[in-house]
């Protein structure tokens, strides 16, 4: 199971920097870039904040793609 | 914008100064071992680069640890309120590996204890080299976990 995410698409839309963005959220430039990119898995409190910021429901930034072995 | 103002860059800076402190107290223990290696004649020039890189490693540890002080004293807050950070899982991740290496190292070290007698050499050089080992695994390993890819740059 793999945590897909969407915060590049949406800080494109917003035109907003990673460093920006961990600025608002209260993290560091590289949790974010590390988020993004998949190699660190965020906590809800994260999750629900980016979510927030952008304004939109948690499962539109984050959402679980299953690998067909795990079906 | 300003980073420095933003918590959790000056923590991620902290873990770094920390690791890279690490680094350099490895090098400092790895010539302490050597002086039990090489001859009387590089003694004294091996205890001088470890003694000033034992103070580098104080200098380099401190420089972080200071601006991590100085928030939480203005603050007046001492719990814990460390942001969330990649850093920081990847240093706890770092100390898992260098605990993991150091174990196996040990133990490969007792299955070659007979040989070891033979070497003669005192218990301190085996400290000084696990100690040296522990830390540069910690630090390297922190280092790769740390690195920037092309994939995360904005």
């Amino acid at each position: 199971m793999k945590l897909n995410n969407r915060i590049r698409v949406y800080r494109a839309e917003h035109r907003i920097s990673q460093a920006e963005l961990a600025q608002v959220i209260g993290v560091s430039r590289k949790t974010i870039s590390t988020i993004e990119v998949g190699r660190f898995v965020p906590s809800t409190v994260i999750a629900l904040k980016i979510a927030r910021y952008f304004k939109v429901p948690v499962e539109d930034v984050f959402s679980l793609s299953v690998s067909e072995s795990e079906d | 914008m300003n980073e420095s103002t933003n918590c959790a860059e000056v923590i991620d800076k902290m873990y770094t100064r920390l690791a890279i402190g690490l680094l350099v107290a490895a090098v400092a223990y790895f010539l302490k071992a050597t002086v039990f290696l090489t001859g009387p004649a590089t003694d004294n020039t091996l205890e001088k680069i470890s003694f000033w890189a034992g103070v580098l490693t104080i200098l380099v540890v401190l420089t972080g640890m200071i601006p991590v002080m100085w928030r939480k004293l203005s603050s007046k807050s001492w719990t814990l309120e460390e942001p969330e950070s990649y850093i920081q899982d990847a240093f706890k991740e770092a100390l898992k590996r260098s605990w993991m290496i150091t174990f196996v190292t040990l133990v490969i070290l007792k299955s070659m204890d007979r040989m070891m007698q033979a070497w003669a050499l005192p218990a301190e050089f085996y400290l000084q080299a696990m100690i040296s080992l522990m830390m540069l695994t910690a630090s390297v390993s922190f280092l790769w976990l740390s690195r920037e890819t092309h994939q995360e740059q904005d």
